[in-house]
């Protein structure tokens, strides 16, 4: 059973050759970014000087105090419309690749293009019917 | 999945098949059995759509269908069974049959076994068919009359429809399982039947004792049949024949030896002790897998055919519509155990001491019930304890070896036993539902009819010599049980001789009683004088007879009104059965008269082809003079029973109009209370079992529901909420739970991968001990062999091989049991580097020793 | 392309259909109306699979389909036995939705595109033999049956159940992803042939053993690719084990269950199990569990699977028998269920031949698996529709205290309810019987007896808690004053009713005829899905 220092020199020996397998080095900077992190966090409460007071423990020290919940509701409208944006969106980006390809794709790829516009057009007008694209109801 | 079609485009010449259908394909068949499953359909799903007429007509025509099938089925299994045979051949095909589809596999012993649903019509079943179809016909057209005020008739048809078609299956199947399917149907039909007026409390009841006694005998069959396929590797009739009459055949081995000590039954029959095991198998003789399956059987018999001890059931019975109680609960069903018998007798044969008990216990029922039965005052009350003694009768007959006489009897029963049965439902139904003795006589005048047939089929119960198809059968019976020798306890036959004589004299007395008490002297119902009932004038429609037991409301007139007869549909069935109650047992003529077998027993005796067991039946030689001795033996003491039971009581309640019998009751006051009281058998059952076992079951209720049930719930509710105590601590929101199960679960399926190395080992034994192996773990999985079973594993302790194959030749070691064993081992380590060992010993032929 | 839009018909049916039914959900005036064209679409793709089923009768006409998919989508028998349950399931619940939605003011035409797209995705699911074709139908199949939960949108119990399961099937469905990104990372393919392949042989990387130090490196490697794929294993069985309902990762199904709309809950019950369950037998058996063409144990998952068999059927049955809802009952058992049909699941990698034609121990298990799944689809159906039938708007019958009395009440429905209770609880001659009795066989035939102990004890168990509703129809009175669930009149529920009653009574009866095309179907499987045989 080979060790872990062994496995990583050896990993580092033949990283010219697999790029499947460096993941060592992602370990490593994981694991520097976790242990620096902590550290800073660490210290600044260890060390750092406390003295708390009241008006220091407030969430705005010299703010004026809040009111009402924290959350604000806003309009499923909002969320449609973005949903909606980001399908069509989508559909948009997948254009740009198949047009570059387009020539070497043949007829399948043409085929299938206008099938999925085809989906997509169908679902744009069923929320057409359906009144999504109504701000005002 | 088309091949549904294909399947269906099978069925398609079995069709075409009908007209010319040979033996082993003969639709006719399932058309006997299906024609009462589509009346009971109709009538349980659009009986109220169709009417009450269109009922009537689909309940009765579908049974009369059958009937008439079952007459030319019969006719052709006469032909089949009678045609010229081959050359060489000992006889052509006894049977027709028709299988209607693959059932499922089914493990039995150490193969497998396909269970068939197939029907099967042989001698045996032939004449049950017969009895069965053409009883069930009249009772249906009787019903009809019966049933003709009540408001749940298309119920009632269903139920009876539904009862015959279970009851052909009990009867038509040519394997256990479809018997006991049947077994199971006729059972739920009559629990049905019982309480069909179950808005009475005291009727449902009493379709629930014979419900609860009838699972009792229910545990002895599915036991019995579990032992006999388990032993024989069949279920199915034929079969297990085939193999029982080969002289030294595997399965009559298998059957006769005795279970050992660890063996499931008779490790629970001796609660663990080898003590009590040593001792069970001094005392009860044939203590072998073969007897226990017999015994087992014989108890479920004793259940449905109500013997001693579980009888119980069927006096109470009497619940239901009368021509119920003369179809399943005198006719059909409560046959079904002698059927049983019967349709195994090739295993019986081979146990006598279980035949013996049979014996035994078929000769105390007769004459206990027949006691009960002589002081009696319900008619059907009578008539059930009559039952139940003759029915003792016919298992006395089976315990004797004289099987063919048991079912001779059957068949004669049924005449005479439904004619009285209906006869009573005609007397109940001409008289208000009276059916107290004492407040009925003197019913000749009124409903002659009824008086006629009744008579007649009395006679044939008590046995009038040489006219009635009772005398015959009794007779026969008589003859067999004295003549026979029963190997393992010579007594048995004159023993049971002895008692069913005394039970038969007690048979001729109170069913003269009972036909005296009602036909003869003064009639005592109700005044029939109009000046009686100066009150009713008026409305007098609005008065109907409820005080006794069938209170479903016949139309009557006016309350001064006779007796009148009732309609022709409920007489013309009696007429029927009456003629055959005399006519019925000619087909039995006994030796003497005729010094030739009777066409009875020659039908049967294919069945009875037992190889060389035969213990008493048809194998004996008639010629022999001691034989001509019983006979005659015989004869005289039926006569004898005959002549002094219906003597005494002619006597007694004729000539002294029933004095004798006051006067004994109020001498032997205490005896004369235990026998009206039945022997106290139900309160004692009720002290002995009923009660402690109530007792038993509050305590085991309060204690299990409130400690271990509730306790079970309450520890499952505990977990999650737990659990979910613990994971708030540190976030709220069940759903967080939810995920944190997941995660606790996936966590602990990596640790099983990853500490857990699980392989298997698949060994193949080759000739001369060698031995493949082939091990099986997965990725990552490497692996030391040690072939040799020596605990040195290579290639070193340290290295691993990927090596999946071995081969090796072993030096294997005895065992204490006489097997030999070779061990192997591999030990195997995952992608974690966690390690397993496997260690198997491999049992090699034990014939290789010589032939190394 | 001709064959590969022959053999996807079952699923085109679906798919076209589903767009259709959006259009006309669109242009129409009225809400309604869908359900009657919504079952015929599925029974149409139903029929489509029995048409097909003598496609795909020899190896020569799998391996034209599978050039035809390039080794996306599985066509064969299996595939369409399990196409075949979920158009039944699928069919008979929007015929069930059809009153149900209207008799509670629920009817909007979204129901029946969701159901049909969901159906599609679990054929989809149930037939792929490639990584990312299991995580597309996956949640096609999900996407739909979330948003099925959460119809009633008034009902704060729907929300709540379909917010949980979908959060938590988002998780499982992350967890299948990183288990597939994990095996073609360790294996560089996603089709199930290819990673077999590539697992089946030593890692071997072109030129490395040459180098200095290169045998150690490629042992390390193998090393860490062993343990990957062991990991990548678990994770996939977690996902796929999430939609089945299985312990543990069964918290969603009560909440979820009981929340849907009946028809929903009847659906998601049997053919997201049969869909998942499908792509299980693919994955595990084909990827794992026969690399040797021989008895294998693959790295453990027949003895973690026994585990999570027995943990959901403990589980599953203990918490059913406190519940006092029948609903909530039903959807407790169907953890049960799924722990039944794990127990056959297990010995599927066993290939010791059987007598009598029967094809491999192996076979015989997957087979009992499709037969389980059918038997469980016909009967499950029927129950929640008798159930629904049992109440209407005013008061709809879910718990125990509803249903008394039902059998004087109502006799009709009490009988039919009484049929597919009975089968559940796996009485003969129900179908339920027979589909215990041919995984009991099938554990015991790979010397799984204490497996088959605990499905046993289990199954009693179960009786206890499914009679209780038998118990309550046939011998209780409701309480006095308690409000009546009153019976709803529906023709499409009356008709689901008594072709579900019919099936399991000649299930029942003919179960060798059934079990024969069970084991036809996973006889000859693109992907294999039993032990075959070894030559």
């Amino acid at each position: 059973m080979p060790t872990l220092v062994q496995a990583l020199s050896a990993v580092e020996t033949v990283n010219s050759v697999s790029l499947r397998y460096q993941y060592g080095p992602i370990f490593m900077t994981v694991g520097f970014a976790l242990i620096i992190a902590g550290a800073v966090f660490a210290l600044a409460t260890f060390l750092g000087p406390k003295n708390p007071t009241p008006e220091k423990l407030l969430p705005y020290e010299s703010g004026s105090p809040t009111t009402g919940a924290k959350h604000v509701r806003l309009s499923v409208k909002f969320y449609l419309t973005a949903l909606l944006f980001v399908i069509f969106d989508i559909e948009a980006v997948f254009l740009y690749p198949w047009a570059s390809l387009y020539q070497s794709l043949g007829w399948a790829g043409f085929v299938e293009m206008i099938a999925f516009l085809t989906m997509l057009t169908i679902g744009l007008v069923y929320c057409w019917k359906k009144g999504a694209l109504e701000w005002e109801t | 999945m088309s091949a549904v079609l294909q399947s269906l485009a099978q069925v398609a010449p079995q069709v075409s098949n009908f007209v010319s259908a040979s033996p082993s394909t003969y639709p006719v068949l399932g058309l006997i059995l299906l024609f009462p499953l589509i009346g009971s359909i109709i009538n349980g799903f659009w009986g109220k759509k169709i009417g009450r007429e269109g009922v009537y007509i689909t309940g009765i025509a579908t049974v009369a269908m059958s009937f008439v099938l079952s007459l030319l089925a019969y006719a052709t299994l006469y032909k089949t069974t009678h045609a010229p045979v081959a050359e060489g051949a000992a006889h052509g095909p006894s049977q027709l049959s028709f299988l209607l589809w693959d059932w499922f596999r089914a493990p039995v012993g150490a193969g497998v076994v396909q269970l068939k649903i197939r029907y099967v019509l042989d001698e045996l079943s032939g004449v049950m068919l017969l009895v069965v179809t053409g009883v069930g016909t009249l009772i249906h057209i009787y019903s009809a009359g019966y049933m003709s005020h009540d408001e749940g008739y298309a119920r009632y048809f269903a139920y009876l429809n539904l009862f015959m078609f279970s009851m052909l299956n009990l009867i038509l199947g040519d394997s256990l399982v479809l018997l006991f399917v049947g077994w199971e149907g006729v059972g739920l039909c009559s629990y049905l039947l019982i309480g069909f007026w179950y808005t009475n409390t005291a009727y449902a009841n009493a379709g629930r004792k014979a419900f609860i006694v009838n699972r009792i005998g229910d545990v002895g069959v599915i036991l019995g049949m579990t032992i006999l396929a388990w032993k024989t590797g069949s279920f199915e009739f034929a079969q297990i024949r085939e193999t029982l009459n080969v002289q030294g055949s595997t399965a009559l081995t298998a059957l006769a030896e005795k279970p050992e000590f660890n063996d499931v039954v008779a490790y629970f029959l001796s609660f663990g002790r080898t003590g009590l095991y040593d001792f069970w198998m001094r005392v009860i003789p044939e203590f072998t897998w073969g007897g226990a399956a017999c015994f087992f059987l014989f108890v479920g018999c004793t259940g449905k055919s109500a013997q001693l001890p579980l009888y119980v059931w069927l006096p109470d019975a009497m619940a239901g519509p009368t021509p119920v109680s003369a179809l399943i609960h005198a006719a059909t069903m409560v046959t079904a155990g002698v059927y049983l018998l019967c349709r195994l007798s090739f295993v019986y044969v081979h146990f006598p001491s279980v035949l013996a008990l049979i014996a035994v216990t078929g000769a105390l029922t007769a004459l206990f019930a027949a006691s009960i039965a002589l002081v009696q005052t319900e008619l059907k009350k009578v008539l059930a304890y009559s039952t139940v003694s003759q029915l003792g009768f016919m298992f006395a007959a089976c315990g004797v070896g004289a099987f063919s006489a048991g079912l001779f009897h059957v068949y004669t029963h049924a005449m005479f036993k439904a004619c009285l049965f209906l006869g009573a439902g005609a007397v109940m139904h001409a008289c208000r539902d009276k059916q107290d003795l004492r407040e009925l006589g003197g019913l000749y005048k009124f409903i002659p009819h009824t008086f006629r047939t009744f008579l007649v089929a009395t006679l044939a119960i008590i046995g009038t010599p040489f006219v009635t198809a009772g005398f015959y059968s009794k007779d026969e019976l008589l003859f067999r049980a004295l003549e026979s020798q029963n190997s393992n306890h010579p007594w048995v036959g004159k023993f049971v001789f002895v008692v069913l004589v005394l039970a038969a004299t007690m048979t001729a007395f109170y069913m003269c009683r009972l036909l005296f008490l009602t036909f003869f002297g003064k009639f005592k119902g109700w005044s029939l004088s109009k000046a009686d009932y100066p009150e009713h004038v008026e409305h007098a429609h609005d008065d109907h007879g409820h005080d006794a037991h069938d209170d479903h409301g016949h139309g009557h007139g006016n309350p001064w009104d006779a007796p009148k007869e009732n309609p022709a549909l409920m007489y013309i069935p009696l007429y029927v059965l009456a003629f055959m109650s005399v006519v019925g047992g000619f087909v039995g003529l006994p030796y003497l008269f005729t010094h030739k077998e009777s066409v009875w027993g020659e039908w049967l005796i294919r069945s009875a082809e037992h190889a060389g067991k035969p213990i008493t039946d048809w194998a004996i030689t008639m010629a022999d003079p001691r034989v001509h001795t019983a006979e005659v033996t015989a004869m005289i003491a039926g006569f004898f029973a005959f002549a002094v039971g219906s003597g005494v009581a002619y006597w007694v309640y004729i000539k002294a109009d029933g004095a004798p019998v006051r006067a004994l009751a109020s001498s032997a006051r205490p005896l004369y209370q235990l026998m009206v009281d039945k022997w106290r058998v139900d309160e004692l059952y009720d002290f002995v079992i009923v009660r402690p076992l109530r007792f038993a079951s509050d305590v085991a209720a309060k204690f299990i529901d409130r400690w271990i049930i509730d306790g079970l719930v309450n520890l499952v509710g505990m977990i999650p909420r737990a659990l979910s105590a613990v994971v708030r601590k540190l976030q709220t929101g069940v759903v967080h739970t939810y995920a944190a199960v997941m995660v606790f679960g996936l966590v602990a399926m990596i640790a099983w991968v990853e500490f857990r190395p699980t392989v298997s080992l698949a060994a193949t034994v080759e000739a001369n001990n060698r031995i493949s192996l082939e091990v099986h773990g997965g990725p990552g999985y490497t692996y030391q062999w040690d072939p040799e079973g020596d605990g040195t594993f290579a290639p070193t302790n340290d290295e691993y091989t990927t090596t999946t194959r071995q081969s090796t030749t072993c030096t294997p070691q005895d065992t204490t049991d006489g097997r030999r064993v070779c061990r192997v081992a591999v030990r195997a380590r995952n992608a974690f580097g966690y390690t397993t060992t496997v260690t198997r010993f491999i049992e090699v032929p034990t014939g290789d020793r010589e032939g190394r | 392309m001709k064959d590969m839009l022959l053999y996807l018909l079952p699923i085109v049916i679906l798919a076209v259909g589903g767009f259709s039914l959006m259009l006309v959900d669109a242009f129409q005036k009225e809400e309604g109306g869908l359900a009657i064209p919504t079952a015929m679409l599925h029974f149409a793709s139903g029929a489509a699979c029995l048409a097909l089923w003598n496609y795909a009768g020899s190896p020569a006409d799998l391996a034209r389909a599978a050039s035809a998919f390039n080794g996306w989508l599985a066509f064969d028998r299996t595939t369409l036995f399990l196409d075949l349950i979920i158009a039944l399931g699928g069919g008979l619940a929007s015929l069930l939705a059809g009153s149900y939605l209207n008799e509670h003011k629920l009817e909007r035409g979204e129901f029946y595109t969701l159901i049909t797209f969901a159906s599609a995705g679990c054929m989809m699911l149930a037939g792929a033999t490639d990584l990312i074709m299991v995580f597309i139908g996956l949640e096609t199949m999900s996407l739909g049956v979330y948003a099925m939960t959460a119809f009633r949108r008034t009902n704060a119990r729907s929300q709540e159940g379909a917010l949980k399961y979908f959060l938590l099937g988002s998780f499982a469905a992350a967890l299948l992803l990183y288990g597939s990104a994990l095996l073609y990372g360790m294996t560089g393919h996603t089709d199930l042939a290819g990673i077999r392949a590539a697992l089946a042989a030593p890692l071997d990387v072109p030129g490395l053993a040459a180098q200095e130090g290169g045998a150690l490196a490629l042992s390390v490697q193998q090393t860490v690719r062993d343990r990957v794929v062991i990991l990548a294993m678990v994770l996939v069985i977690a996902g796929l084990a999430f939609k089945i309902g299985a312990v543990p990762f069964h918290m969603w199904v009560p909440d979820a269950y009981e929340g849907a709309p009946t028809p929903a809950t009847a659906y998601m019950a049997v053919t997201v199990k049969a869909a998942a369950f499908g792509a299980m037998l693919r994955v595990l058996v084909g990827v794992f569990g026969d690399t040797t063409g021989a008895a294998s144990l693959a790295g453990g998952w027949p003895g973690l699977l026994a585990w999570l068999a027995v943990a959901s059927m403990v589980i599953g049955n203990l918490v059913a028998l406190s519940q006092s809802s029948i609903k909530r009952m039903l959807a407790y058992s169907s953890i049960a269920h799924g722990g039944y049909i794990l127990a056959a699941f297990v010995v599927t990698p066993r290939a010791e031949l059987l007598p009598g034609g029967e094809g491999t121990v192996g076979q015989s298990a997957a087979a009992s698996v499709l037969f389980y799944l059918l038997a469980y689809a016909v009967s499950n159906i029927g129950a929640f529709g008798a159930l629904m039938l049992a109440g209407s708007r005013g008061k709809e019958a879910v718990s125990y205290d509803d249903v008394a009395g039902l059998g004087k009440r109502h006799p009709a429905v009490a009988l039919a309810l009484s049929f597919f209770i009975l089968s559940l609880a796996g009485i003969p001659p129900m179908v339920g019987f027979f589909a215990k009795y041919n995984v009991i066989r099938s554990a015991l035939e790979a010397n799984y007896t204490w497996l088959a102990i605990a499905l046993m004890v289990n199954s009693a168990i179960g009786v206890y808690y499914y009679l209780r509703v038998l118990v309550k129809m046939y011998m209780h009175d409701p309480a006095p004053g308690a409000t009546r669930a009153e019976p709803m009149v529906s023709p499409g529920i009356w008709l689901t009713l008594i072709f579900t009653a019919v099936l399991v009574l000649v299930m029942g009866a003919m179960p060798q005829t059934f079990f024969g095309y069970a084991l036809e179907a996973v006889k000859l499987a693109v992907a294999p899905v039993a032990a075959a045989a070894t030559p």
